[in-house]
């Protein structure tokens, strides 16, 4: 690609250059791909294909571009997809031009980012969107550090790898030290166009589960678990309707996973020095994956969580859901390769990467897991749904025997509470427990109100998700994550919001309450300055990542004063969690479940602030 | 009465199709000239469950199909079912044992309510006797995952017929399935015409092994038994046809 490729790009000539230079050597080395994720990782000597701040123009093309080593045709970023890294400083005024050169409208949104509501990105909520040929210029002040990330907020473009990551660099020394970083840029690529993987999802169901139970896996459990209790568990789910390894709704049977826009097979490498201290950025810029992420061979010390800084918590795997970040350390010691792996969390494939001190180095690739079926859980902690839209699958997430979740619920106890609990999962039994009484439980814990900061009844914090074994490896839950120092706000609650999760699997309808966003009328309303108590239940049998835009959610997990806070919250199926939010920011707000078909089908609402 | 029924019919399904292209307000005092955040999309899908070659032991061998077609949203939605066959061998068209235009509405998580008018008989063809009913449809997933379909029908004649569809998958491995089903009809009133009597029908009952190709593609094999009971059978028989049968079958599920 040369300079002439861009004709009348209204970008500055130095990013041209800039752009060249990097896809210069991208297809020298290693395809055509962004140059921030060089293998030395963004240290002052190899600053080529970070668009530095604070002012930054970006151009949005879609173009033929080879992605995972095969003719594609992605968005395109300043020539790059995923786009360039953009980094910000705190207490900068950010300007970021952003051009569109799609034959539709497009946008982009910073994700994490405390800004003014019309400089959000989302159209339609913080403005009508950018038009083909149009340029909107971004300004907002940066009044925060640490690891974000961009993408469109248009329609399904985000998959098409329109995103990027966003670094902002802190104005005081951040609470930990590292002598070079990388960004580990996550996302999932498919060579179907993504109407056709909606269309797909919404016309016929677990089209892309190729990881279903068969009748081997039934006599499997047969001879595992004895005839009686298989039977038991099978036809519970029959009954349901539903699937136990409904465990991603779209799975590596179409998608590509790529670390930093480079497939398994690609290898994206980042160098160490042995004994050097690595910080590692990592994002999940995917459209519908979570991942798991280890390094075998290393302890990753987790000391940022969604760009805010965590008392440092080592582990050996972590799962990052859609739109979070995590900052990690690793040291390296040992003059060898480590293998960067992020596996999909329905085990069905893997974006993947080398931390090796030369290039053309590599480890060995762990072997992939199996799936894990989902199991059952009691009803407690879900019950409150909403019939009146065709919405709300009847029985939300459960775990059993198969849940490595729950190591302290034996198998024989699961059974029978199972058998019993059945009852209640019919239709009727369902419509019986209102939500009235969901809350009156909750409330009648504390006399009204938990203080801030209390766990909510429901909420499996100390469980880190299907598939994931805490006893066989240190895993990081979201109990783990406590803030360096309290945040300001320290109001108790003034009141109590409570959303549901919910969804029809069949029909492919998600949706806030048993509604979608065409069903519902007006706005969420957050009084200004107000200090609320947002509660998530999840009714669904899927994890959903739920995105606040404009404001912090303080996670509300246990840790008193030091809870942390997030843009996105992962929920469990059936999980009820709770955050607290000032709602400090005057405006419209988006509001919604950042797995993209999710949203895309109706799990969106719109936050007001007044 | 005919017609009657087929303007109902229509008018309802289009009423009901209207109804659907209009959304709740956005509800947020966004400028007017911005877009929604979130666009909705009525889309449509074809669905041909069974076009299938059967050899019968004793009758005549057919060409069967089953297909359905839906356009509209994710509650509301227009259907057009076709079942038929066409006998081989017997110098006559293809026969549509029903062809139906169905409004329909999801009325249950996993149910749809349809209702609209169907046809029974040849198409642009004297061979088949033809006639008109108004459809009533329960269509939908039961626990255990049964794929069922029943209907009810009112002849323009005041005749009363109804039936049941029900499929299973049995996942073999994540492309093959054994798929057993189960058509059962019954009727309220003689249709000798037809060849309808009163009361059980007939029962057929099937077995398929399908292989996915592709999600959207399936070639599959298969046997089938098929009786017919009561006056039915005694019409069957008055015009010399086997009142029990079987036979294989080889045939492709595909849908877009």
């Amino acid at each position: 690609m040369t300079t002439a490729k861009h004709p009348a790009l209204p970008v500055n000539r130095r990013q041209v250059l800039k752009g060249a230079s990097a896809l210069g050597l991208g297809a020298m080395t290693l395809g055509l791909t962004p140059a921030w994720a060089s293998p030395w990782g963004q240290t002052t000597a190899y600053p080529q294909g970070t668009e530095s701040g604070p002012e930054v123009s970006l151009a949005i093309r879609r173009a033929a571009y080879p992605v995972a080593g095969r003719d594609a045709r992605p968005i395109s970023i300043n020539g790059t997809s995923p786009g360039p890294l953009i980094r910000l400083k705190e207490g900068q005024d950010a300007v970021l031009r952003v051009t569109n050169l799609l034959e539709e409208p497009t946008s982009i949104h910073w994700h994490g980012l405390i800004l003014p509501p019309d400089m959000d990105g989302v159209p339609g909520v913080s403005f009508a969107g950018i038009g083909p040929g149009d340029t909107f210029s971004y300004r907002f002040p940066v009044r925060q550090s640490g690891t974000y990330w961009y993408h469109s907020h248009s329609g399904l473009q985000e998959q098409l790898g329109h995103a990027g990551p966003l670094i902002i660099d802190a104005a005081e020394r951040e609470p930990f030290r590292y002598d070079r970083e990388h960004v580990l840029l996550l996302t999932d690529w498919s060579f179907e166009e993504p109407a056709t993987i909606f269309r797909n999802l919404k016309t016929g169901e677990g089209y892309y589960n190729f990881q279903e139970r068969t009748v081997a896996d039934f006599f499997a459990d047969v001879e595992k678990h004895g005839f009686t209790d298989t039977a038991t568990q099978r036809a519970m789910w029959a009954r349901m309707r539903m699937s136990s390894r409904d465990i991603a709704d779209v799975t590596g049977s179409t998608y590509t996973y790529l670390m930093n826009g480079h497939s398994p097979n690609q290898n994206w490498t980042a160098l160490f020095k042995p004994g050097e201290t690595q910080r590692l950025r990592i994002i999940n810029g995917s459209a519908m994956s979570y991942f798991d992420v280890r390094i075998p061979g290393l302890t990753m010390t987790v000391v940022a969580a969604d760009g805010q800084p965590v008392q440092p918590v080592p582990v050996d795997e972590f799962r990052i859901g859609i739109a979070e970040t995590y900052d990690v350390l690793v040291k390296p010691e040992a003059d060898t390769a480590y293998t960067l792996f992020a596996e999909s969390m329905d085990r069905s494939g893997y974006a993947i990467g080398t931390l090796a001190p030369r290039l053309g180095m590599a480890a060995a690739i762990p072997a992939r897991r199996r799936i894990a079926d989902r199991g059952m859980e009691a009803m407690g902690s879900h019950a409150g749904m909403d019939m009146s839209g065709m919405q709300t699958e009847e029985h939300a997430g459960m775990m059993g025997p198969n849940q490595p979740d729950s190591p302290k619920l034996d198998h024989a106890r699961m059974i029978s509470m199972d058998s019993s609990g059945m009852a209640g999962m019919d239709h009727a039994g369902m419509t019986g427990m209102d939500h009235a009484g969901m809350t009156g439980m909750a409330a009648h814990q504390a006399g009204g109100i938990l203080p801030a900061g209390t766990v909510q009844p429901g909420a499996r914090l100390d469980q880190p998700g299907i598939g994931l074994d805490p006893r066989e490896r240190r895993v990081l839950v979201y109990r783990d994550l406590k803030a360096i120092r309290p945040w300001p706000d320290r109001r108790p609650p003034g009141r109590e919001l409570e959303l549901h999760l919910t969804g029809n699997m069949e029909r492919y309808m998600w949706s806030f309450d048993g509604k979608k966003f065409s069903e519902v009328t007006g706005p969420i309303h957050f009084a200004k300055d107000e200090r609320l108590r947002l509660i998530l239940v999840n009714n669904t049998m899927m994890e959903h990542p739920i995105h606040l835009h404009g404001m912090w959610m303080e996670l509300e997990n246990g840790a008193g004063e030091l809870i942390p806070r997030k843009h996105t919250l992962n929920i469990k199926p059936g999980e009820r969690l709770s955050a607290l939010v000032t709602a400090d920011a005057e405006g419209s707000w988006a509001f919604h479940c950042h797995l993209l078909y999710h949203m895309d089908a109706g799990m969106f609402r719109v936050v007001k602030v007044a | 009465m005919k017609s009657r029924i087929i303007t109902v019919g229509i008018g309802t399904s289009l009423v009901m199709l209207a109804a659907t292209g209009s959304h709740a307000e956005d509800g947020y005092d966004a400028p007017h000239d911005w877009p929604s955040p979130i666009t909705e999309h009525s889309r449509g899908s074809l669905l041909v469950d069974r076009l299938e070659y059967a050899s019968a032991d004793k009758g005549e061998d057919a060409l069967a199909w089953d297909f359905r077609a839906w356009y509209g949203g994710d509650l509301n939605r227009l259907y057009l079912k076709g079942e038929g066959e066409n006998v081989q061998g017997d110098n006559e068209a293809a026969e549509f044992e029903n062809l139906d235009l169905l409004y329909s509405r999801l009325i249950a998580p996993f149910w749809e309510l349809q209702g609209g008018i169907g046809y029974q008989g040849g198409i642009a063809t004297d061979d088949h006797p033809g006639r008109y009913f108004g459809v009533i449809n329960l269509q939908g997933l039961a626990p255990h995952r049964f794929e069922t379909d029943i209907d009810l029908r009112v002849s323009d004649d005041g005749d009363i017929s109804a039936g049941l569809e029900g499929e299973y998958d049995l996942r073999l491995t994540q492309r093959t399935y054994l798929q057993p089903r189960v058509e059962i009809a019954v009727a309220g009133d003689d249709v000798p015409a037809f060849g309808v009597g009163e009361g059980l029908n007939s029962i057929r009952t099937g077995l398929r092994l399908r292989y996915e190709v592709t999600r959207k593609f399936a070639p599959y094999l298969g046997v089938y038994w098929e009786k017919a009971y009561g006056e039915t059978a005694d019409l069957a028989r008055i015009e010399g046809k086997d009142v029990e049968d079987t036979g294989i079958v080889a045939g492709l599920r595909f849908w877009y």
